[in-house]
């Protein structure tokens, strides 16, 4: 967890986290959208097709192995804008963790998970995928950290 | 200029072989899909109803005026050289070229492209380039399919169902189409391509990231198409006769 | 990814693919790049005027075209033209080559020939290319067909004038009408006017000339409006024989200035039949002698003209 005082702070902070090459680290972020014209798991195969020349076949199953990792393996086809904020977040995760970079940071999961208890479901989420990914860090602002701390 | 480094840029992507993975390649197969296939059965009808009117015009005003051995010139200079390359490019510029300064547009303002430059996806091979290839597939196919289809409508105009006059129409309309005169309205036509997808793209990304700006892209990206398309035609006719 | 997308889109690249490589190849043959071409070999003493791609045209239509000039080891001009298969037929071994210069558009190399049944043109030999008239200055051409067009205008001038309706030739013709409608007999009363039946001949046989050769130049008039400009004709046939026009016309129109006169005379003549009894003789020689060289002027004139039968204007 990285706690960030104000707007600059946190964007500091991400900056840090990317590195020079602004690679070091996959992003999972309000600001890095999913294609609006790609389903779900074309969205998160076309990293495996594009990186690896990995053909259709099989970057979609990995793809949908990632997506049922999660437990939104059946919004698979569906596109941005009919998935709730929950199954967006599902496959923005995947969509990180098919880049294989050394570090998952999550930007202000508050935001991309408004609708829920995030906390929660962001620690449920990682437990399932951690098998998937060798770190994560979460940025969000300080004053959310009671958040967090709420168990029900 | 700055166009011309960015369509330099995209044929350096085009003919990287590397660029076509298995989502580049169903890509390109998605933009042939929407722009060529898709609307190839609605600009044949289209293409083939004004062919008919007009050489049925030609034909009939020329028999009038005793000027019967010029309607075979006409119709290759006149209808094949110019009027449908500009029919088919304007229908490819008002079907995609406005999609895609759209698409592009709101992509660039929504960030979709950062997300794509976060992910080491190169929107150039994934995005820009399908869409290029797909426009100039889109526009030699409909200007080369609605000038057969013109021809044998000629044909059928000049001779009715005789076909036995056959040989002799196509001997006759292939004096009339010297090679560079081919490869000149091919050339034409490529260019018509790439200007109703070019331009729209880089017009797409130019805005600042406004929402309200969009709109004012593709008016925007509209007006140097169709500049663009006059200036082709102008420059060719000038070419052809001087 | 959809299936049938794939499908459709592969048809269709498929499709136009073949379509368009089809209609090239089609197109390549009609205009004869699949054609076996022979290459034959003309020879003249420069290539002035002659350009490679310039068509090489039998009977109007084009067969080949010159595909290079060279010099040759002579120091003539050599001109390769390569002309298809299919069409060499029309070359034979005694055919003639000319450089074709039209007044108007572009020059041509015109392949002649007179007997279709005599061996092929061989490829390996050289045969000469007559370039005739290919040096013909047209604007010297043009004028002195101007300076002919005019004065052919002055002849038809001429030729209204005295066929005008009042003029001399319509009042001698009413007169004389009048006169045989007053003649009873074979030659009624102008036997007994003109004394004998001699002289009552001589009169008709004048007027008779004056008719036929009012026709004669009416229709060379004509010829000349015809031919002068035509494909083949004066211009194309030679300068000397345009040079030697104008003098002719102007002779014609002498000529003409004559009859004029002498037409007068006559129309006096018939309208005081008695005073005029006296000139009777003097006029018919007169009028024979005009008419003598009009005529001849007009058989040369038709010679010159090649489109036209040969002079057939018959003297008295």
């Amino acid at each position: 967890m990285t706690w960030c005082d104000d707007e600059p702070a946190r964007k500091a902070q991400i900056r840090t986290l990317l590195g020079e090459s602004g690679y070091a680290c996959a992003l999972v972020s309000p600001d890095m959208p999913l294609r609006v014209n790609l389903t779900a798991l074309e969205n998160i195969a076309l990293i495996a097709q594009f990186h690896h020349a990995t053909p259709w076949q099989q970057a979609s199953e990995q793809a949908q192995t990632l997506l049922d990792c999660t437990g939104h393996g059946d919004i698979a086809l569906k596109r941005d804008e009919d998935l709730s904020m929950t199954q967006r977040f599902a496959v923005k995760m995947a969509r990180a963790i098919m880049l294989h970079r050394a570090l998952i940071a999550i930007d202000r999961p508050a935001l991309m998970l408004a609708d829920v208890h995030y906390p929660e479901v962001l620690r449920a989420m990682l437990t399932c995928l951690q098998h998937e990914y060798s770190d994560h860090c979460v940025v969000d602002y300080i004053w959310n950290r009671p958040v967090y701390e709420y168990r029900k | 200029m700055a166009l011309l480094r960015f369509g330099f840029h995209l044929l350096e992507v085009a003919l990287t072989p590397r660029t076509y993975d298995s989502a580049t390649r169903w890509i390109i197969t998605k933009q042939i899909y929407f722009t060529a296939v898709q609307a190839l059965p609605v600009f044949l009808i289209y293409s083939l109803v004004i062919s008919v009117v007009l050489i049925q015009i030609m034909v009939s005003v020329a028999r009038d005026f005793g000027l019967s051995e010029y309607v075979p010139g006409l119709i290759v200079g006149f209808l094949l050289m110019e009027l449908l390359p500009l029919l088919s490019v304007l229908f490819v510029a008002l079907r995609s070229g406005a999609a895609i300064n759209t698409e592009i547009a709101l992509m660039h303002v929504n960030n979709e492209i950062t997300a794509f430059e976060h992910a080491q996806i190169d929107p150039a091979r994934y995005e820009y380039m399908p869409r290029v290839v797909g426009g100039v597939i889109s526009v030699l196919a409909l200007t080369g399919l609605s000038a057969l289809s013109a021809l044998l409508v000629a044909f059928f105009v000049i001779y009715g169902l005789d076909w036995s006059n056959l040989g002799n129409y196509t001997h006759s309309m292939a004096q009339l189409l010297p090679l560079t005169l081919v490869f000149g309205l091919i050339a034409k036509t490529v260019l018509y391509g790439l200007c109703v997808t070019l331009i729209p793209i880089k017009t797409g990304l130019e805005i600042p990231k406004r929402l309200f700006l969009v709109p004012v892209s593709v008016l925007k990206g509209m007006m140097r198409v169709f500049f663009a398309i006059v200036l082709i035609e102008v420059a060719s006719l000038t070419f052809k006769y001087m | 990814m959809n299936k049938s997308i794939q499908f459709k889109v592969g048809a269709f690249i498929l499709a136009a693919l073949l379509t368009g490589a089809f209609s090239f190849i089609y197109l390549l043959y009609e205009r004869g790049w699949f054609e076996h071409s022979l290459q034959y070999t003309l020879i003249a003493p420069d290539a002035e005027n002659i350009s490679v791609g310039m068509p090489l045209v039998f009977r109007g239509i084009a067969i080949g075209k010159v595909s290079s000039l060279t010099l040759s080891p002579q120091g003539m001009a050599r001109i390769v033209v390569s002309v298809e298969s299919r069409q060499s037929q029309w070359l034979r071994a005694n055919s003639q080559f000319s450089l074709d210069k039209p007044l108007v558009g572009a020059a041509k190399i015109r392949a002649d020939v007179s007997d279709l049944s005599s061996p092929l043109l061989s490829p390996d030999k050289e045969y000469p290319l007559n370039q005739g008239s290919g040096d013909l200055d047209i604007p010297a051409l043009a004028a002195k067909a101007n300076a002919i067009l005019d004065q052919l205008g002055t002849v038809a001038k001429n030729v209204a004038y005295m066929t005008r309706r009042d003029g001399e030739i319509n009042a001698t013709l009413v007169n004389a009408q009048a006169i045989t409608h007053k003649m009873t007999g074979k030659y009624g009363v102008a036997q007994g006017l003109l004394g004998s039946e001699q002289n009552a001949q001589v009169l008709m046989d004048s007027l008779q000339h004056t008719r036929e050769l009012t026709a004669n130049l009416d229709e060379m008039s004509r010829k000349l409006d015809r031919t002068v400009f035509d494909k083949g004709g004066l211009i194309d046939n030679a300068n000397q024989s345009v040079a030697q026009l104008p003098p002719m016309l102007e002779d014609i129109r002498a000529s003409l200035k004559k009859v004029d006169t002498l037409l007068v005379n006559a129309n006096g003549l018939t309208a005081n039949l008695k005073e005029g009894t006296d000139d009777m003789g003097q006029l018919r020689s007169e009028v024979d002698e005009a008419l003598s060289k009009t005529n001849q002027l007009i058989t040369k004139i038709n010679r010159f003209l090649p489109a036209g039968k040969p002079g057939e204007v018959k003297l008295p």
